[in-house]
C-alpha cells in the first residue's frame, strides 16, 4: 500500500465524515466547548468568581449580571461552568488515551502472540471486568482518596479491559487475513507487522470505539464527582456543581441547568462525531 | 414460432446516492422463449445481477431504482404490479438462486422450514400440513439430498449441498422462470459439474425456462440457446449459441472475450486479457462504452453510442463497425 | 453440555478470587482505621489499637487476605459491617430486593422500549420516524443518570407535587428511579438494535427470503429479527448483570435502600467487611448472568450449539 494510497483514503474518510450533517454539528459544539474550556481563564477572573463566596449575591436567578445565576454561596454559574469544563473534558480525554494506548500495546500483543502472556492477561483483564458498573472506580477513589488525580487514576484502570479486549480480537481477526500471512512469509519483523499493517487497520474499530469512551467518561466522571467520589468542592467541576445544586434545587433549580446542559452537549457532540465517523470508515457505504 | 415468456425493453436502471449516480444498466433489450435458456455473459460490473434483481424488483432499497423501461412477463408488465401480486410470482411463477450459497440461507432456520416456507407461501390449494412436508422431502431428494437432512442447519452443509438447497428452494414451486445467478461461481470445480447438470437436468424435467448469468464461456456454452454479452450496462451483442461462437462478425468486445473466436474449439476457456478496465459507470463516456479499450476503436466511436445492427434474424451487434453501411434510417432500435 | 455449564460454575471461583484479591489490594493502599470506625471518636487511642489488633488489622497483607478467603469461601463467612456491627450477608440481603425491583421491572421496561423502537427505526431507516429516534436516543444518551434523576425530582415532585422525591413510601416512590433509569438505558438499546437489525437486514440471505415471496412483516420478524436477537438478548443479559451496580446513582439520588448505596457508604466509610461483601456479591451475580447469557446463546443458536455438544 503506497502513501498515496493511504493519504487518498483518510482524505476519503474526511469527505464522507465531512458531508455528514449531524457529526459536523457535534464537531463544531464540540469545538465551541473546548475553546470555551481553554479560553474560560481570560473571560472570568478564577479567584473572584469561581472560587470565593460571595454572601450578598446567593442564590440570584440568571440575569444580564450572571448570565446562569449565581448558586448557594454567591458564586457566578456560568463563570464556574465555563471553568468547569476542563475536569470533565480532560479526565474523559485523557483517561481515553491512555487506556488506548496501553490497549493497544498489550492488546495487540496479546493478540499477535497469543500463549501464556495471552492467558494471563486475559485473566487479570476478566476480572477487572467482573467489577461491574462503577465499582471498581468507587473502591480505588474511596482506598486513594477523593481527588483529580485519584479520579483520573480509578477511571484509566477501569477502562483499561475494555481497549485491551477490544484490540487483541481486532488483532486476532486480522492476523488471519493474508496480507498479513504474506508480510510474515516475506520475512517482515512482528513488530513491523504489527505498526505496519495490523493497526492501521485495526484504526477505525479503536478510534469509532475511542469515541464512545470519551463520551462515557465524560458522564462517569461527572456522575462521579457527583456522588462525592471524583473532584471535590469547591473545584466547579460540573458533577460538583451538581452535588451543591440538589440541596438548593427548590430555592435556585437554575444552578442545574447549566452543568447539566454542558455535560449533555460535550457527551452528544461526542457520540454525534463517533457516528459519523463510524459511517465514515464503513466500507459498505463507499461513495 | 416459439412462445415469448420474459421479454424485457429499454430496461434502465440506476444506483442513486446523495453524490452520485450509478448507470448500472442502460437501456436494454432482452427476449427470453419458454423452455429455453438464455445466457447474460460479461465481467464483473457489467450489470447482470441488476438486470436480474430488476425482474424480481429485489434492488437494494432506496439506492437502486430503476428509471424506465418494462419487463413484460407472460405478457405482463412486472414493473407496475402491486406489490402484493409481485409477491405472488416471487417464488412460484419466478425463482432465484444467488451467487454465494454460503450467505443465501437463513443460518438459524432448518433446510427443511426454509423450503417449507417457500411452500406455505404460495400453498394456494390448501395443501394440509402433511402434504406439505412430504412435498418438502419429494424437493430435498429431487436436488439429491437425502430427506432426513431436512432438519439440520445450513452450517451442516457444504458449499455444494447449499447450493442445492438454494436450488430446491427456487424450484420448490415449479417456477415458470428461474434466475441463476452465477450459481457455480462460488463452488469448487468439481462440484460445479455437478450442480450444473443438477440444474440442467430439473430444468427440463419440470419444463422451466431458464435465465442464467455467468462469466464462464464453458458453462454457455454447454448449457444457453441464447446469449445476451452485456458491457457497462448495455447489450452489446446477443444472438443464438451459433451465432455467438460460430457466427463469423462479433462486437471487439465479444471477440477480446472469447480471446479470438476461430479458435474457440482449441482453447475454449481460455480467456486473453482485455487491456485495461471498464468505464466508472457514474460517469460513462459519450460515446461507445468499450472505446477506451477497444482494439478497432474510430472517430466516430467516441462521438455516440452505436445502433444496434441485426446480422441476422437473431443475431444483434451494437457497434459501428457494422452500422456504418447502414447508418442511415437506422436509430438504434 | 452439563459438563460445560459445571467446567464454567467452576471458572468463576478464580475470577471471584481475583476480585477479592483486587479489592483487597486497593483497600490496603492507604491505611485504614477499623478500630476508630467501630468505637467512635470519644473512645480512647489504646482501645482503638487494641481492637484493630484484635481484628488482625497489623498482620501482614497476605495473611490477611488468605484469612479472608478462607473464611469467605469455605465456610461463606462474610463477619460483620464495621459500622452498624451487622453481619454482612444480612445487610446485603436486607438491602437486595430493593434494588434486584428496580433492575428487574426497569430491564423488561427498557428491553420493551429499546427493542422495539430500535426494530422500528432499522425498517424503517432514513424515514422520518427513525431520524427522529436516532436523534432523541443520542440526547437520551447524553444526559447523565444522576441529572435526570434530578430534574424528575424538580419536575415531578417539587413543581407539579406528583410524585415522592425520597425514599419508599408506596408504589409511586419507585416510578421516578425506575422510570428514568428505564429511559436512559433504553436509549443505547435502541442505537444498538438498530445497528444490529440493520446489520442482518444487509445480509444476502434476507433476499433469498424475499425471492421466496415473502411479505416484508414476516421477512423482518421470522429472519431479521430472529436472528438479531441473539446478541441482543447477549447485551441486555449482561447489562442486566451490570445494573446491580449501576442502580447506584439512582439509589442515591432518591434515597433508596439498594446495594448500590450500602456499597457506597461502606466505601465512604472504609467498611472493610462491608465491601468486600458488596463487591463479591456484585461480581458473582455479573459473571453468573454472564454466565446465564453464554448458555441461552449455546442454546438457541444452531452454529453455536453444535460446539458445545455431547
Amino acid at each position: 500500500m503506497s502513501k498515496e494510497n493511504k493519504s487518498k483514503k483518510s482524505g476519503s474518510v474526511w469527505r464522507r465524515f465531512r458531508r455528514n450533517k449531524p457529526a459536523m454539528v457535534g464537531l463544531v459544539i464540540l469545538t465551541v466547548l473546548l475553546l470555551i474550556t481553554v479560553s474560560a481563564g481570560f473571560i472570568v477572573d478564577y479567584e473572584t468568581q469561581v472560587i470565593r463566596n460571595n454572601a450578598r449575591e446567593r442564590l440570584q436567578a440568571p440575569s444580564g449580571g450572571h448570565l446562569f445565576g449565581t448558586d448557594n454561596v454567591g458564586r457566578d454559574v456560568f463563570a464556574r461552568v465555563i471553568y468547569g469544563g476542563r475536569y470533565s473534558l480532560s479526565i474523559a480525554f485523557i483517561t481515553t488515551a491512555v487506556s488506548m494506548a496501553f490497549g493497544a500495546i498489550v492488546g495487540s500483543a496479546c493478540g499477535y502472540y497469543g500463549g501464556l502472556f495471552d492467558s494471563i492477561v486475559m485473566r487479570i483483564m476478566d476480572v477487572l471486568n467482573s467489577l461491574p458498573g462503577m465499582l471498581l472506580t468507587l473502591a480505588i477513589v474511596a482506598a486513594l482518596g477523593a481527588n483529580y488525580m485519584n479520579l483520573l487514576l480509578a477511571m484509566i484502570v477501569s477502562t483499561l479491559s475494555g481497549f485491551v479486549r477490544l484490540i487483541r480480537s481486532t488483532v486476532i481477526a486480522l492476523s488471519d487475513v493474508e496480507y498479513i500471512q504474506a508480510a510474515r512469509s516475506y520475512g517482515s519483523s512482528d513488530f513491523g507487522i504489527i505498526i505496519k499493517h495490523v493497526m492501521p487497520n485495526a484504526m477505525g474499530v479503536i478510534i469509532v470505539n475511542a469515541a464512545g469512551s470519551v463520551s462515557n467518561m465524560i458522564l462517569a466522571a461527572a456522575a462521579l464527582s457527583f456522588l462525592g467520589f471524583g473532584v471535590q468542592p469547591p473545584l466547579p467541576e460540573w458533577g460538583v456543581m451538581l452535588s451543591d445544586a440538589k440541596t438548593y434545587m427548590r430555592q435556585a433549580p437554575w444552578c442545574m441547568i447549566a452543568p447539566g446542559v454542558f455535560i449533555m452537549l460535550s457527551a452528544l457532540s461526542i457520540n454525534l462525531m463517533g457516528d459519523g465517523l463510524r459511517d465514515a470508515l464503513d466500507p459498505r457505504l463507499k461513495d | 414460432m416459439a412462445e415469448i415468456l420474459l421479454d424485457i425493453k429499454d430496461l434502465v436502471v440506476e444506483y442513486k446516492s446523495e453524490l452520485e449516480t450509478v448507470h448500472a444498466v442502460n437501456g436494454i433489450n432482452l427476449r427470453l422463449n419458454k423452455r429455453e435458456t438464455l445466457g447474460i455473459v460479461g465481467e464483473t460490473g457489467a450489470g447482470k445481477t441488476t438486470t436480474a434483481l430488476s425482474i424480481l424488483r429485489l434492488l437494494p432499497d432506496r439506492v437502486g431504482h430503476i428509471a424506465g423501461g418494462s419487463v413484460e412477463f407472460e405478457g405482463r408488465d412486472l414493473l407496475t404490479l402491486p406489490e402484493s401480486e409481485m409477491r405472488a410470482i416471487r417464488g412460484e411463477k419466478i425463482s432465484m438462486i444467488f451467487q454465494d450459497p454460503m450467505t443465501a440461507l437463513d443460518p438459524i432456520m432448518t433446510v427443511g422450514d426454509q423450503i417449507k416456507e417457500a411452500l406455505e407461501l404460495h400453498n394456494h390449494d390448501n395443501k394440509s400440513a402433511e402434504q406439505i412436508d412430504r412435498r418438502v422431502d419429494e424437493v430435498l431428494e429431487m436436488v439429491g439430498i437425502p430427506a432426513y437432512r431436512r432438519t439440520e442447519y445450513p452450517h451442516q452443509f457444504s458449499g455444494g449441498m447449499k447450493q442445492r438447497v438454494v436450488i430446491a428452494i427456487a424450484l420448490s414451486c415449479e417456477p415458470d422462470l428461474l434466475i441463476a445467478d452465477e450459481p457455480t461461481t462460488a463452488l469448487d470445480v468439481t462440484i460445479q459439474a455437478q450442480v450444473l447438470s443438477l440444474m440442467r437436468r430439473l430444468k427440463n424435467d419440470l419444463d422451466t425456462s431458464m435465465l442464467l448469468i455467468t462469466h464462464d464461456l464453458g458453462i454457455v456454452a454447454q448449457t444457453c440457446d441464447t446469449v445476451a454479452v452485456m458491457y457497462a450496462g448495455y447489450i452489446i451483442e446477443s444472438g443464438t449459441i451459433d451465432d455467438i461462437f460460430t457466427g463469423e462478425r462479433h462486437h471487439p468486445y465479444t471477440v477480446g472475450l472469447f480471446g479470438s473466436i476461430p479458435n474457440l474449439t482449441v482453447r475454449a476457456e481460455r480467456l486473453t486479457p482485455i487491456d485495461g478496465l471498464m468505464p466508472d459507470p457514474t460517469k460513462l463516456p459519450a460515446g461507445c462504452p468499450f472505446a477506451p479499450r477497444c482494439p478497432e476503436c474510430r472517430a466516430e466511436c467516441e462521438r455516440g453510442m452505436p445502433p444496434v445492427s441485426e446480422m441476422s434474424e437473431t443475431h444483434r451487434i451494437c457497434c459501428w463497425k457494422y452500422s456504418s453501411a447502414e447508418q442511415k434510417g437506422d436509430d438504434g432500435k | 453440555m452439563w459438563k460445560y455449564v459445571l467446567k464454567r460454575l467452576l471458572l468463576i471461583i478464580p475470577i471471584l478470587l481475583g476480585v477479592v484479591f483486587i479489592v483487597f489490594a486497593i483497600m490496603s493502599l492507604t491505611p485504614s482505621d477499623p478500630g476508630r470506625l467501630i468505637l467512635g471518636i470519644s473512645a480512647s487511642q489504646e482501645s482503638v489499637d487494641q481492637l484493630n489488633d484484635q481484628l488482625g488489622y497489623n498482620r501482614p497483607f497476605m495473611t490477611r487476605f488468605l484469612d479472608y478467603v478462607k473464611e469467605a469461601f469455605l465456610k461463606f463467612e462474610f463477619g460483620n459491617s464495621y459500622n452498624s456491627g451487622k453481619p454482612v450477608v444480612r445487610e446485603i440481603m436486607n438491602n437486595f430486593p430493593t434494588t434486584l425491583k428496580m433492575v428487574v421491572i426497569s430491564t423488561v421496561l427498557y428491553s420493551i422500549i429499546g427493542i422495539t423502537l430500535g426494530v422500528f427505526s432499522a425498517v424503517k431507516q432514513y424515514s422520518a420516524g427513525d431520524n427522529i429516534l436516532r436523534v432523541a436516543s443520542m440526547a437520551v444518551a447524553a444526559f447523565p443518570q444522576f441529572w435526570l434523576a434530578m430534574m424528575g425530582i424538580l419536575v415531578f415532585s417539587l413543581y407539579l407535587g406528583w410524585l415522592p422525591s425520597n425514599g419508599i413510601d408506596n408504589w409511586k416512590s419507585w416510578i421516578l428511579p425506575i422510570g428514568l433509569y428505564s429511559l436512559s438505558a433504553s436509549a443505547p438499546l435502541l442505537r444498538l438494535t438498530r445497528t444490529i437489525v440493520l446489520e442482518q437486514i444487509r445480509q444476502d440471505y434476507v433476499r433469498t427470503v424475499r425471492a421466496k415471496g415473502a411479505p416484508e412483516k414476516r421477512v423482518i420478524w421470522k429472519h431479521v429479527f430472529k436472528n438479531s436477537a441473539l446478541p441482543i438478548i447477549n447485551t441486555v443479559g449482561v447489562q442486566f448483570g451490570a445494573s446491580l451496580g449501576g442502580m447506584v446513582v439512582m439509589e442515591s439520588v432518591y434515597s433508596l435502600p439498594g446495594v448500590g448505596n450500602l456499597a457506597l457508604t461502606a466505601m465512604r466509610q472504609k467498611d472493610m467487611p462491608l465491601i468486600m461483601g458488596c463487591t463479591i456479591f456484585m461480581a458473582a451475580i455479573f459473571c453468573l448472568m454472564v454466565l446465564v447469557v453464554d448458555i441461552v446463546s449455546a442454546y438457541s443458536d444452531p452454529r453455536v450449539k453444535a460446539k458445545y455438544a455431547g
